[in-house]
């Protein structure tokens, strides 16, 4: 009788077990080559008594223990590496946030004369208790876009993510390129904000001293936030190369 | 089959008996202990790998990633001096409770060798 199934690839299996296995961050390289020569030690076992290559890596694994058992106990003893990973989702968390609130912000502040929030500067509202408002009222309304934007993708594509995650974590390549459009995606609002605040500052033509301290106050603004994201980037991508690419162990 | 319990509690003095052996791998370290126990002792095999890494933290054990004689590379353990030192008090335990239950349960004193 003709065999209808595929061919067994015991290196494929073993290496999926390990990338499955490699997902959480409570299990470092060394670990994994660990488990992995484990693992292969008990199949070769296994076949010498007579069983096949799958039936002898089903019964491996099931011995090796379930991956949520592994993750658990290996946890214990890599709690800086599971301490790390919590840490790189909060900031890549901080960033997606401060992006959106970028993005609408800008939306808000207009370059121009379009955006509402230049409206209130530049006098077109009845006085300045308006402006005030209109202001605390655009900022806000920024915030709330940016949480339910945020809300949103989490509880309605969380299931996109995981699947997107767990091909990103296997593939350096693939990792490379999002963390490279990670940085652009976050560098580019900001800078683009921190220009619009600029050119906002130059509209109002301020001189004299006072206009003086306007500008040094915006720049200097401008400066603390240019260092600030690059610090908060830097800190990701260490982070998230240490978590994907060389997994190193605390 | 053991209980949990004593299986986690004996875990870290088994090591270190088979240890004393010579130095071991992970896997042949769990094979021993099968062989030996008669299979009665059944670790969750991939467990034992955080017990050996928090030992090796402690000092109690060191390792070697090694090439083997099949040309695949693993990781030897051996018994640090520490480790004996440890083991001499978990071996003082185990006995002064296993003599005391034998008393309790009319059995021959083990042999205290």
């Amino acid at each position: 009788m003709e065999s209808t199934r595929t061919p067994f690839d015991l290196n494929q299996a073993i290496q999926h077990w390990r990338d499955q296995l490699g997902q959480s961050p409570a299990l470092c390289r060394e670990n994994l080559d660990e488990l992995e020569s484990h693992l292969r030690d008990s199949i070769a076992n296994l076949q010498h008594r007579g069983l096949s290559a799958d039936e002898a890596f089903l019964i491996a694994a099931r011995r090796a223990g379930s991956d949520a058992a592994l993750n658990r106990e290996f946890g214990k003893i890599n709690a800086p590496n599971v301490w790390m990973d919590r840490a790189l989702w909060m900031l890549v968390g901080v960033q997606a946030f401060n992006l959106l609130l970028g993005l609408f912000n800008a939306l808000a502040n207009g370059t121009g004369v379009l955006g509402i929030k230049s409206l209130a500067a530049l006098n077109f509202t009845p006085g300045p208790v308006y402006a005030g408002l209109l202001i605390a009222g655009t900022n806000l309304l920024g915030y709330a876009c940016a949480l339910l934007t945020l809300w949103w993708v989490l509880s309605r594509k969380s299931q996109n993510i995981s699947d997107w995650m767990q091909q990103l974590s296997t593939n350096p390549r693939r990792i490379s390129i999002t963390m490279g459009i990670f940085v652009v995606m976050v560098l580019v609002p900001r800078v683009a904000q921190m220009y619009t605040g600029i050119i906002w500052v130059r509209l109002g033509a301020l001189s004299g001293p006072q206009g003086h301290v306007i500008m040094g106050m915006t720049y200097g603004m401008a400066a603390a936030w240019l260092v600030e994201s690059a610090a908060l980037i830097t800190l990701t991508l260490l982070l998230a190369r240490r978590r994907w690419m060389t997994k190193t162990c605390a | 089959m053991l209980a949990k319990e004593l299986v986690a509690a004996s875990t870290i003095p088994l090591v270190l008996s088979v240890l004393t052996e010579g130095e071991n791998y992970g896997y042949a370290l769990i094979q021993r202990v099968r062989e030996l126990s008669g299979g009665k002792i059944e670790w969750t095999e991939g467990m034992l790998y955080p017990v050996l890494h928090w030992m090796e933290k402690e000092e109690l054990i060191e390792s070697e990633w090694r090439e083997s004689e099949t040309g695949r590379k693993r990781k030897y353990y051996r018994l640090s001096k520490d480790g004996r030192k440890a083991l001499r008090d978990e071996k003082q335990q185990w006995l002064t409770v296993h003599e005391t239950l034998a008393k309790l349960w009319n059995l021959p004193a083990p042999r205290l060798t």
